[in-house]
């Protein structure tokens, strides 16, 4: 077993080195670099930069050497002293602006996984249980709205209503008048007020998809032989599906644990722009549309570290939970 | 708030705090109270926000249009020596917002170790040119300073006066020192921006100076920064004990206590103001929030304000400077800007995308700027269909191709290229070229439009290869901004080579000829003009050009700049003019707003 985990991350290295040296130079592929948004950005305040500011510029950011040994310096700092580079548009170290937003993001994301799968997995195993009820009917007919209607839409519509309807400020995470209060049990309120809703619109697209799969995975497995042998042995109808088919249907969502992750850090970002959250969502857009190649390579870095360290988990979680892939593997 | 901490001992009394003579600020409609949290914000984090409420200049515009320098944190200013010399006599007893004394010598220390300095500063900025030369900037005693230029340099009292860099334009010796390599030596500057994540001590020397970034730096405006903006979306900032202003009842200004910034997308942002979330917002609306905000107004207790505009147009500029010969003589020909002018049908996109209420017109200055002159900026404006095939006839386009579209005088196929992206000044530049696209249509003329991205517009706009440019066009004060009406950088968008051979100084881009080299003299001349009434000649002299040219043809104008303002904030101008250059909130003069009530 350790020997297994042991091959696996030092396949990791050579993957994780070529993902961020393509992406590296993916980013710098369109026409232009950072100083072009720079310039862009001065002119819509109606300033202008003089060329010799520019290739000062260029030479300070060391914007005019080869983009190999931009990223062979970029590299070696984040491997040598985990330095991640610096942020032209930000103007700080990418390291603290990460730091700065990944809790944020971490909590926002772990949080709507689970509702998510607490809302999902039950959804799914009910409607498989009892197919073609009302039940199942008002359980797909409302999920499929969430997969049907884009999610930055949903926020959108929502925040109005809420606007319209009760008064409620929207976005961010805070009403105005608790923005700069100390943390007290208004605040708390007020946070928990404005969180769910990023959470609800962003699990409800995704729900859809766990409710479909679980559902369908679930009806394979209900027929099958040892299903009818556990209920001929009188066990109750409650026992029969929890332990025995909804454990077998349950295999594809731990295997793709390793994608929940980078959705996570990069995911719906669309949504949190409109609703106004500092996650590296927006960051990673703004970084990629600005050329600020350090920023967008670090976070896409930190993604591919996290989808391939996911990767491993899952499949090692897959052997955790399936006896069958257990002994395999060990076989 | 501060009566607090000076009996706590933490402040010093007020009397040691202000200045012998400070500004007196006589308030818009009366006198105020003390107290509250402003809320405003951005749409975007990384502009500074509190530039334009926090100003703090040796001279300021007056609160009027168009306005005036006046004295600020210079009691005085005289202009000597025909305009090479400008003589500043600062405040007695002008402080930082750390209680550190401001003096010359911090102007010469911005001068000699920053203006001066190649690394920090590879080219001087444009305010300190005169005849392509900086100048100079030398203390006579402590409270006078004079600057000093080869020629005379008619525009910096205007210069000196625009709000955004006035903020952060004088460096504190006193903090910043201890990040400059000139005194603490080369190695140790880099050493401590290394620790803290910067890559040169330049950077780190920037964020240090920045106003926006750094709640330590020592400040001169009404406010200064108490949270950096971050993850949480959020910045703010509390008054300056220091500050220099008073009301006539010498009073320390600001009124207000505390500033409280949001940034949020265009969308959440104008949901918040239409909840009366937010009690200041100049700049960060775009005009199509107004329908929503007028709707929810008086339920939650703001108003809109309709500020004059600056430029505010969506105009096509006709790249004069077109690297294709024929194109380019067709382009400089009047009879086809002509002839496309009067193409447009500008009462129909007036009455389908602004209910009829917009304006008409070709960028030429604006009504309330100082050299707008009435009148300008109408030549070609009716829809004629008629008249404009006439001219496009006369300009030499009278070959048609199998689709009845118009080919070039050499016989090729003819294809205008507008490049334009979404800016979110006035209405969405796409709506409106699509319009302009079938008006043309209508007399022959085939064209495309190429909306891209604000960073892909800029690379391609910097090439100066396409024959339209969708974009606006500024309209007051723009002699220290003259890129749109005098092409001085490539960012001249109806002639972008021509600019970029005037800001090279000949190496690269185009040599402008004839009239356009005769606007860009008289530019030149404008810069040195030292006296008023010559100044003002020259500049009107510019758009008259204009007037008679139409390089940038106008197509639509929105009515006003909505501003949004709550109901309780009260020393809110009714009409100011909406103008970065003026400083947009900086207009209102935000020492001096207060809360109703609080």
């Amino acid at each position: 077993m350790l020997a297994y985990v042991l091959r696996r991350v030092a396949i990791m290295i050579p993957t994780l080195f070529l993902i961020s040296l393509v992406s590296f130079i993916i980013i710098q592929l369109p026409p232009g670099d950072y100083l072009t948004t720079y310039v862009a950005r001065l002119a819509q305040g109606g300033e202008t930069v003089q060329p010799e500011t520019l290739a000062a510029l260029e030479q300070r950011y060391a914007l005019d050497q080869p983009v190999i040994v931009q990223y062979w310096k970029w590299i070696t700092n984040i491997v040598l002293h985990l330095d991640f580079g610096y942020s032209f548009e930000y103007g700080k170290s990418v390291s603290s602006l990460l730091a700065d937003r990944l809790p944020l993001t971490v909590t926002l994301g772990v949080v709507t996984m689970l509702f998510t799968w607490a809302t999902a997995l039950p959804f799914g195993v009910y409607s498989a249980v009892r197919k073609y009820s009302v039940g199942d009917y008002i359980i797909t007919g409302i999920v499929f709205i969430g997969l049907g209607i884009p999610n930055f839409l949903l926020a959108l519509s929502v925040a109005y209503i809420q606007l319209r309807f009760f008064g409620h400020s929207v976005g961010g995470l805070f009403s105005p008048e608790f923005q700069d209060a100390a943390w007290n049990l208004g605040k708390l309120l007020d946070l928990l007020g404005h969180v769910w809703l990023p959470i609800v619109i962003i699990a409800w697209g995704n729900i859809a998809g766990v409710v479909r799969i679980m559902r369908a995975n679930l009806l394979d497995e209900l027929h099958k032989p040892y299903v009818v042998t556990a209920r001929s042995r009188g066990l109750n109808e409650r026992d029969v599906i929890v332990k025995y088919p909804v454990r077998v249907a349950l295999n594809p969502f731990v295997s793709t644990i390793g994608w929940v992750l980078p959705s996570l850090i990069a995911g719906e970002i669309i949504v949190a722009k409109v609703l106004g959250l500092e996650t590296t969502g927006p960051m990673l857009l703004k970084a990629l549309q600005g050329q600020d190649m350090y920023l967008a390579g670090s976070v896409i870095f930190v993604l591919s570290v996290l989808t391939v360290v996911g990767t491993l988990l899952s499949d090692l979680l897959l052997g955790v939970v399936d006896p069958r892939i257990r002994e395999t593997a060990t076989a | 708030m501060l009566a607090e901490q000076v009996k706590a001992g933490k402040l010093p009394p007020l009397e040691e705090r202000l200045p012998k003579n400070p500004l007196v600020v006589e308030p818009f409609s009366k006198e105020g109270v003390f107290g509250g949290t402003l809320r405003t914000g951005k749409l975007d984090q990384n502009n500074n926000a509190i530039q334009d409420l926090a100003t703090s200049g040796l001279v300021e515009w007056t609160k009027t249009d168009p306005p005036e320098p006046q004295p600020a944190m210079a009691e005085s200013f005289e202009m000597l020596d025909g305009g090479k010399t400008y003589e500043f006599v600062l405040r007695e007893g002008l402080k930082w917002s750390d209680g550190e004394p401001f003096t010359t010598k911090d102007l010469v220390y911005t001068y000699e170790k920053v203006l001066s300095n190649k690394d920090l500063t590879p080219d001087p900025p444009t305010w300190f040119v005169a005849g392509g030369k900086p100048g100079k900037i030398t203390a006579v005693d402590d409270r006078t300073v004079r600057f000093t230029f080869d020629v005379p340099h008619g525009l910096l009292l205007s210069y000196l006066c625009h709000p955004a860099p006035a903020g952060q334009m004088w460096h504190p010796e006193h903090y910043l020192k201890q990040f400059h390599p000139d005194y603490i030596g080369e190695a140790e500057a880099e050493k401590r921006a290394k620790q803290n994540g910067f890559d040169t001590w330049m950077s780190y020397y920037e964020d240090r100076n920045s106003q926006w970034l750094n709640p330590e730096r020592p400040g001169l405006g009404a406010w200064k920064l108490t949270e950096a903006p971050g993850a949480s979306g959020h910045a703010s900032a509390e008054r300056n004990p220091y500050f220099w202003k008073v009301d006539p009842s010498g009073r320390q200004l600001p009124y207000i206590d505390k500033i409280s910034f949001i940034f949020l997308e265009e969308d959440a942002f104008a949901l918040r103001m239409a909840n009366g979330d937010i009690d200041l917002s100049i700049s960060a609306i775009g005009f199509k929030s107004v329908p929503l905000l007028l709707r929810n107004a008086e339920q939650n207790n703001y108003r809109v304000l309709r500020w004059k505009l600056d430029g505010s147009y969506n105009a096509v500029h006709v790249n004069q400077s077109h690297p294709d010969p024929v194109l380019r003589e067709l382009y400089q020909n009047i009879d086809f800007r002509a002839g496309l002018s009067h193409a447009i049908d500008r009462e129909e996109i007036n009455q389908a995308l602004l209910v009829g209420e917009g304006l008409i017109g070709h960028p030429c200055g604006t009504p309330g700027d100082p050299y707008y002159e009435e009148g300008m900026g109408m030549r070609f404006t009716e829809f004629d269909t008629d008249k404009a095939n006439e001219l496009l006839d006369a300009a030499g386009l009278t070959q048609r191709d199998d689709d009845n579209f118009r080919m070039r005088p050499d016989g090729k196929p003819l294809v205008l290229r507008a490049l334009t992206f979404p800016s979110g000044n006035a209405l969405p530049e796409i709506d409106v070229l699509e319009y302009a696209k079938r008006h043309w249509a209508e007399v022959g003329i085939n064209m495309t439009i190429r909306n891209v991205s604000r960073e892909l517009f800029y690379e391609e706009q910097q090439q100066g290869k396409y024959d339209l440019c969708g974009y606006s066009a500024a309209g007051y004060l723009w002699d220290t901004d003259p890129l749109w009406y005098v092409p001085t950088s490539v960012l001249t968008y109806w002639a972008p080579l021509y600019g970029e051979y005037t800001a090279s100084g000949g190496d690269t881009g185009m040599k402008p000829e004839g009239v356009y080299a005769e606007i860009i003299e008289l530019y030149e001349q404008l810069k040195r003009a030292a006296d008023e009434d010559e100044r003002l000649e020259l500049g009107r002299e510019i758009l008259r050009k204009h007037d008679e040219n139409v390089w940038i043809i106008g197509l639509a104008r929105i009515p006003f700049s909505p501003v949004v303002a709550s109901n309780n904030l009260v020393n809110v101008r009714e009409d100011a003019v909406f103008s970065f250059r003026t400083g947009l909130p900086a207009a209102t003069e935000p020492a001096q707003l207060f809360f109703q009530g609080s």
